[in-house]
């Protein structure tokens, strides 16, 4: 019952030179990527050829594409996670082969720990990261490239389904691919550190989880080779049902994956923050970024089962002719969409909480000043978490759902405005009388802000209930989910990876260069999506190719296309700073030293990069995290190791 | 207390000079119902109210940034040990609350008197990728009187792929999805939308438009308007729109009209009667997208049938041969200036007598 727990806290840290224990095995039965290779290739045998036999043996037609496409997206990525390793302790324990208990697994000695199936959270979370950025960037080609499309009203460059393929394929890979999976990466690596945590709770959990991410990921890519999959990411019932192509089922299947992967660091996170805290780590004196983890952590819980759920009922009704959305066979359409978005609508603020956790840490440390209201920062958070819960019809205002649910979720809707606007207030308030450092995370932070309140604005304003009908699936709601997917979740992701950079790398980054990438990227996104605002009014729906009939009546419409399509270039180029920045300091960067930003919490009380074992001493909390100007004010302090190495 | 008024002022007048500087513009399209005036006051009570919280925050920020920055990289100062300030948390907690539950009660009261009882229905068919408009007609003329009951067919009802409508006259839109039974059409969600009238509404299958996707609306200004799909409904989405989906008449001229269309239903139907390819044509809805003259259909989402031959040799294809290959497999050829957009339905839809029918129909010209 204990096993997985003690296999955490039981452990002596390792001196520093000890090198990983040796492998056994050869090159083709020891984890790794040669096995993988040859896991894949037979699970893909056993995708193919299992069905095949099945529909033989009952005398249909053996070859049938859609179930043996369905069959080898879940076969392939099993395949190549139990080959890498994922599995290897578990399948031992269960055969009663169990392992030794140890660390061979644990810490990144060179590069190529980075490419196994390692236990150590810090290295999960720059694989995590890096992961995620590479996504990011394929999902930002795929944006210019409809961009292109778009630049002129009557272009060709993709239409149809092509065109419908791109923006799918875009939105769902920002989505599950970067925004949810980038935050999950920063906390993989800062949560249990500010914790005084040795590890998350379930590390080989937390390492199945990574590498649930890059098989997802690559569904979705791949699918672009079949003209991408085509129902929009929201995937509504019945068009996704009898979508002839047949690309839906990538998306089908990444989703369950990439969902799998959040709700198993979720359940990792939770009890990590509940059962892991140091000593002295009351609730209360518990940093707001691992507020946010935890409450983000409950809505994945939460909702992620629903959308996992809505994804094969629609693979069903596909793939196996069940009629869950077929209305001439007793089903509902409309189902769908109160499925769907009773976990995507909470999913905003998956993708929204974490980012507020990340401000308040950047904004108290650059601010030199405690952070304003840390009762009311905490308990706003959870109280978002909780009416996130009670909204998601609001995304169905014009489908033709129950006219009375309107009312109740437009006043629902509205009242999380509350909790958003106390935490924007206390932010600001946290400047006053503070001695503020415009280092670039700062910068991201407080342009957060600008950008936030405003995407948080035009969502009061789709709140009310005749402005909604009038601007839903139009321009409006394209700038608007940008401005808080944008605007809010990738500025605070990008202010996080600079303030951390430092700690993970143990190199400082380069300034001047961080500074450029935020003013080129804030005055980009702003060009490029304030004016979607316009369009959306005057009338360019959402998710056209083209915008003729519209720009027909007003030709500032096509003007305005085109500014937003230079714009977005813009913009996509300047994540090009921030990744040469990045590689190249984290080779020739100065030494940023342990705590560059004379910082209170726990992680910047350690080594930079960590020790491998996170901690020389027991950390014990002895102060809130943010006592600054409070002169000699201390957050953690640390006890010489007891004889069993950790501090409990 | 004294700063934080300024702040509040100063936020104030930053909100109002942004909101004159956005309304400078009107951005939405010209208002053509008694509902688009409500929804426009309230969209411009929201920009001020918006506007103004972004100024108040903004007037805060840049305080602080130009009055407290560090001195340099060897400033080591802290900041003032302040935790935070019960009145002051209380005050932008109240604030808000009694701004959004404002605009919540004034919101839902607009849609309510907008949303108030209407007679006078119009069933509204969204199917791949056109709209068609069933005037519901009986014997004593003009509308059927909205008895709550959904009725597919009247005896002398007509279809009209234009919506034309009496000025100031409430009307009911009953919006619904082609239906797979009756239409042998494939079921998914679309949304009817006319921008200066500033209402929509989804067509969900399983929806049938006689409780919930009703749309009411009171046009309200002559002209001719574009109606849109508003949810992605499949390859054809860009395309499906009419540009003078929507006309709105005066009485004498609807009057009209209304006798005009209700006569040629009815010499339709004998012609159809007597032309087994007319009749497919009609009701495989292509006129809905395609303009063919004898069958005296409009359409413009498609190329137009007229032409059907010079596409052929374009296509360098036998007549009949081509007009059977695009029936059944559309994406074989697509037009010059078309994008392909034609749905791959119609080779279980039209099958079997009923295709040769049509194939040879549209290869003579509307000739039988």
């Amino acid at each position: 019952m204990s096993e997985p727990l003690s296999a955490v806290t039981v452990q002596t840290p390792a001196p520093p030179a000890l090198d990983p224990a040796p492998r056994r095995g050869n090159i083709l039965t020891r984890a790794g990527w040669w096995r993988a290779l040859i896991w894949t290739i037979l699970a893909g045998a056993i995708g193919v050829l299992v069905p095949m036999a099945v529909r033989t043996a009952v005398g249909w037609d053996a070859w049938q594409y859609q179930v043996v496409s369905a069959a080898l997206m879940l076969t392939l990525p099993l395949g190549f996670m139990t080959g890498i390793g994922c599995f290897d302790y578990w399948g031992r324990y269960i055969v009663g082969a169990t392992l030794p208990e140890g660390h061979a697994d644990h810490g990144a000695y060179t590069w190529r720990d980075y490419f196994k199936v390692n236990t150590d959270h810090k290295v999960i979370g720059i694989q995590y990261l890096v992961t995620t950025f590479f996504f990011f960037l394929v999902g930002g080609g795929l944006a210019e490239a409809f961009r292109v499309q778009l630049a002129q009203p009557g272009n060709t460059v993709f239409t149809g389904d092509a065109y419908n393929g791109l923006i799918s394929t875009h939105a769902s890979i920002m989505i599950f691919l970067w925004i949810i999976p980038a935050f999950a990466g920063i906390a993989n690596f800062v949560v249990p550190l500010m914790l005084g945590a040795e590890d998350m709770a379930f590390p080989r959990l937390n390492a199945l989880s990574f590498w649930m991410l890059p098989t997802a990921g690559l569904l979705m890519v791949v699918s672009l080779f079949w003209g991408g999959f085509n129902g929009g990411w929201t995937g509504y019932a019945p068009l996704t049902t009898h979508d002839p192509g047949d690309q839906s089922t990538f998306f089908n299947m990444a989703v369950q994956f990439a969902g799998t992967s959040s709700i198993l660091t979720a359940i990792n996170f939770i009890v990590t923050i509940l059962t892991m805290r140091a000593p002295g780590m009351t609730m209360s004196r518990m940093p707001l970024l691992v507020w946010a983890n935890l409450t983000t952590s409950a809505l994945v819980v939460l909702g992620t089962p629903f959308i996992a759920g809505s994804q094969f009922m629609v693979m069903f009704d596909r793939v196996l002719h069940t009629h869950f959305f077929d209305v001439s066979n007793g089903g509902s359409a409309l189902a769908y969409q109160h499925i769907f978005w009773f976990y995507s609508h909470p999913a905003v603020y998956i993708m929204m909480l974490p980012g507020f956790g990340i401000i308040s840490e950047v904004i108290s440390v650059m601010a030199r000043k405690p952070i304003f209201g840390y009762r009311a920062l905490a308990f706003s958070t959870v109280s978002i978490g909780v009416l996130g819960f009670s909204v998601w019809a609001h995304h169905m205002f014009v489908s033709g759902m129950q006219d009375w649910l309107r009312g109740p979720m437009m006043i629902t809707t509205l009242l999380i405005a509350i909790p958003t606007g106390i935490k924007v207030f206390s932010w600001v308030a946290t400047l006053y009388e503070g001695v503020i450092n415009l280092a670039t995370p700062m910068l991201f932070a407080l342009g957060f802000i600008f950008t936030f309140v405003l995407g948080g604005l035009s969502g009061v304003w789709l709140a009310i209930l005749p402005l909604d009908i009038q601007v839903s699936d139009t321009y409006f709601i394209v700038a608007h989910i940008h401005y808080v997917l944008f605007g809010g979740s990738v500025f605070t992701i990008y202010a996080g990876l600079y303030f951390w950079f430092p700690k993970m790398t143990g190199r400082m980054y380069d300034e001047r260069l961080g500074k450029l990438h935020f003013w080129i990227t804030f005055i980009s996104f702003n060009v490029t999506f304030f004016p979607q605002h316009w369009l959306g009014m005057v009338g360019m729906r959402r998710r056209v190719a083209d915008y003729s009939s519209v720009s027909d009546q007003y030709p500032w419409v096509s003007h305005l296309n085109l500014l937003i399509t230079i714009s977005a270039f813009v913009l996509g180029a300047s994540t090009l700073i921030l990744m040469y920045n990045f590689i190249v300091s984290w080779r020739h960067g100065k030494p940023a030293g342990d705590n560059p930003w004379r910082a209170l919490t726990i992680e910047w009380n350690v080594s930079s990069p960590p020790p491998i074992f996170n901690f020389d001493g027991a950390p014990r909390v002895v102060g809130g995290p943010y006592n600054y100007g409070q002169p000699g004010a201390k957050h953690v302090v640390f006890d010489k190791p007891a004889d069993d190495g950790h501090g409990h | 207390m004294k700063r934080i008024a300024a702040f509040v002022i100063a936020g104030t007048i930053l909100g109002i000079v942004l909101s004159y500087l956005f309304l400078l513009i009107d951005w939405f399209p010209p208002k053509a119902s008694e509902e688009a005036g409500p929804i426009d006051s309230l969209f411009w009570w929201i920009t001020y109210i918006s506007f103004i919280i972004f100024g108040w925050v903004m007037a805060g920020m840049s305080y602080c940034l130009w009055k407290f920055r560090r001195h340099g990289a060897s400033d080591m100062r802290d900041g003032s040990h302040i935790h935070g300030n019960t009145a002051l948390e209380i005050f932008w907690t109240a604030i808000p609350l009694a701004i959004v539950l404002g605009l919540g009660t004034w919101g839902w009261l607009v849609l309510n008197d907008n949303e108030a009882s209407a007679a006078n229905p119009v069933k509204v068919t969204a199917k791949l990728y056109s709209f068609n408009f069933d005037y519901l007609y009986s014997a004593k003329g003009g509308f059927v009187p909205d008895d709550g009951k959904y009725v597919s067919r009247y005896p002398d009802s007509f279809t009209s792929s234009m919506l034309v409508l009496p000025v100031d006259r409430q009307l009911l839109l009953r919006v619904r999805t082609a239906d797979k039974q009756a239409d042998g059409e494939l079921e998914v969600v679309h949304g009817f939308w006319v921008a200066e009238w500033g209402v929509k509404r989804d067509a969900t299958p399983g929806i049938r438009g006689d409780g919930e996707a009703t749309i009411k609306v009171i046009p309200n200004r002559l002209g001719t308007y574009q109606v849109q799909c508003t949810e992605l409904c499949g390859s054809g989405h860009s395309i499906m729109f009419n540009p003078a989906g929507v006309r709105v008449v005066s009485q004498a001229d609807y009057d009209t009209w209304f006798a005009e269309q209700l006569a040629k239903a009815k010499t339709d139907a004998a012609a159809a009667a007597g032309n087994k390819g007319l009749a497919v044509f009609k009701t495989g809805g292509c006129g809905g997208c395609h303009a063919f003259t004898p069958a005296g259909s409009n359409g413009a989402v498609g190329p137009s049938l007229d032409d059907v031959s010079a596409d052929a040799a374009a296509a360098g294809k036998p007549l009949d041969a081509f007009i059977r290959e695009s029936i059944v497999n559309p994406g074989a050829y697509t037009a010059k200036g078309f994008a392909q957009g034609m749905p791959g339905t119609y080779a279980q839809t039209i099958k079997g007598a009923d295709l040769d029918e049509l194939v040879k129909y549209l290869a003579k010209g509307g000739s039988q």
